[in-house]
């Protein structure tokens, strides 16, 4: 394994019952990269976490983080973690900020100073504050400092920003952009593709159970939108249709062709110079994946 | 490298610190056994029986009674329903994602109950001097909050254990209704001797009982009696089994 890379997921598989969450997932994380895990509600982001943070042990396949196991690799702080609570806060009881942020800070072999734990997460002038206390914001980034006391080398944030208003989203991924500036490599889960887009250099695609895209947005956005070229055309040859810039898949009924397209400018230039004869052309957007739609068109709450 | 031990300690000291901030507690450990010993420390009919009995005046059979009462409130009241919604809400699950092993955080809740049991049998103890002046040497004072001190252990366990078993919504009217069954049934409101026979065959079994025993015995013989010990070691033992196999029932509902 290279010296660089700070999570190796290698054909990860986990089963509960006899539904299978995540069904072959490989996945590497270079130092100091940030890379987004997107996918729908169900398409195993979660439990995928849970095992890389050994909260739960894969049916088959091996994570490792830093070289070691996850257990290893959270005893030794090499890992910090932002999971979702549901209803529940995350947090205890009856205890000011910057006390919890110094107790957690206490378990780690090599921690930031609280102090500094404080400034990073944007919480320097509510140490004293009582945790009950806070808003909503407020409280993300007391979790966010409590991930980032270890002075982690890899931060895993599962859809950290659920139920924040959009000034707190935009002002809690700031925060974290500024943190993992210092070299820390950072793994979240979202559902929301402009979130992703916005933050990661890299986005992995995971749809039941399964890596379906893994790249830059832009190639991700060029391998999904699929656009569906449809005409009318009474003598066609299927082979030069089908040969038509950017096609992936070609159909035909009731002399209506449809043709699926990765960019659909090109098959419809490439349709004209062919000099086949067509009427009633249309362009819309493929019968993407429903998940996928889902996820390009929702747009952060 | 840090071993585990500091972990602990700070562990420890921050559930202390959360557990003193709570009023509840005060009202809990201290508010029931002040308020009884306050009404009926002076009861001049129990005295030839707690002579007969134990040996002593009822002033210092009845101490006895509600400083264990106090020790056990104390001591349960680190599990129970904090325990049962710090693992609803997740801070559990966010503690396990620190170096903080799992046999830490089990050692520092029951730490914690023991540590507000010796201030509650403290307390309890202080009071009661106060107020009903038994004629005690200062070893007997000193045996005695020892006894409660050590004897509160099953209960620190026990607190765990219902915690862990019982819901949020559970938990608190559960650890209530055990705690009290047991304390009365272990003789710590009615002196046992006023039992049929029957029922004092159960009720020395229980741990009440024999938390309370030891105190009377650590007062009038300053002595730790061992069967008392024996038993309060098998509850213990019975108490963190019951907590440890429900914990990895949880674990495996999780996954």
């Amino acid at each position: 394994m290279p010296a660089t890379t700070v999570l190796d997921v290698q054909g990860l598989h986990r089963r509960f019952g006899s539904t299978e969450a995540v069904a072959g997932v490989d996945l590497r994380v270079a130092a100091g990269e940030t890379v987004a895990l997107l996918g729908p509600n169900g398409a195993g982001k979660s439990t995928t976490l849970a095992v890389i943070l050994g909260l739960l042990s894969p049916t088959a396949g091996q994570v490792t983080v830093g070289g070691r196991t996850p257990h290893q690799a959270v005893a030794d702080g090499l890992v910090g973690a932002m999971l979702q609570s549901g209803a529940g806060s995350g947090l205890p009881s009856r205890t000011r900020v910057g006390e919890l942020v110094r107790f957690v800070a206490s378990l780690y072999p090599a921690p930031l100073s609280p102090p500094a734990v404080l400034r990073h997460a944007g919480l320097a002038c509510l140490a004293e504050r009582k945790l009950d206390r806070l808003s909503g914001g407020e409280l993300q980034r007391v979790r966010f400092a409590l991930a980032i006391c270890a002075d982690p080398r890899l931060l895993i944030l599962d859809e950290p920003t659920v139920g924040l208003d959009v000034p707190a989203q935009r002002s809690f991924w700031e925060t974290v952009r500024a943190f993992a500036a210092g070299g820390c490599a950072v793994l979240f889960a979202t559902h929301y593709l402009a979130e992703a887009a916005e933050t990661a250099g890299r986005v992995v695609v995971l749809h039941h159970g399964y890596v379906v895209a893994d790249g830059t947005v832009d190639e991700i956005r060029r391998t999904v939108t699929l656009r569906r070229v449809r005409f009318r055309a009474p003598d066609t040859d299927a082979r030069v249709l089908r040969a038509l810039p950017a096609v992936q898949q070609f159909r035909q009924a009731d002399g209506v062709i449809s043709l699926d397209s990765t960019d659909s400018d090109a098959t419809v230039r490439g349709l004209v110079r062919s000099g086949t004869t067509f009427r009633d052309l249309e362009v819309t957007g493929a019968g993407l994946e429903d998940a996928f739609l889902a996820l390009t068109c929702e747009e952060p709450a | 490298m840090k071993t585990h031990r500091p972990r602990l300690a700070s562990f420890l000291a921050f559930e202390l610190r959360r557990m003193l901030r709570s009023p509840g507690i005060l009202v809990w450990t201290l508010a029931f056994p002040v308020a009884d010993y306050l009404l009926n420390f002076d009861n001049k009919t129990n005295n030839p029986g707690a002579q007969r009995w134990a040996g002593t005046t009822w002033a210092v059979y009845f101490m006895v009674s509600m400083c264990a009462w106090a020790a056990i409130a104390a001591a349960s009241s680190a599990g129970g329903a904090r325990l049962a919604s710090e693992l609803a809400n997740g801070w559990t699950r966010n503690l396990r994602l620190t170096p903080l092993p799992s046999w830490a955080y089990a050692a520092g809740k029951i730490l914690t109950g023991v540590a507000l049991a010796l201030m509650a049998a403290l307390a309890l103890s202080l009071i009661a001097g106060a107020v009903a002046r038994p004629q005690l040497p200062a070893s007997a004072w000193a045996a005695m909050i020892l006894a409660c001190w050590l004897g509160s252990l099953p209960f620190a366990a026990l607190g765990i254990l219902i915690g862990l078993a019982a819901g949020t919504s559970v938990a608190q009217p559960a650890m209530v209704a055990v705690v009290l069954v047991l304390n009365v049934l272990g003789g710590l409101l009615w002196p046992l001797p006023v039992f049929p026979n029957w029922l004092q065959d159960i009720a020395k079994v229980l741990p009440t009982y024999r938390l309370a025993d030891l105190g009377r015995a650590a007062v009038t013989r300053h002595a730790l009696n061992p069967a008392d010990m024996a038993f309060l070691v098998a509850w213990t033992l019975l108490f963190a089994a019951a907590a440890a196999w429900r914990y990895r029932a949880s674990q495996v509902e999780q996954a």
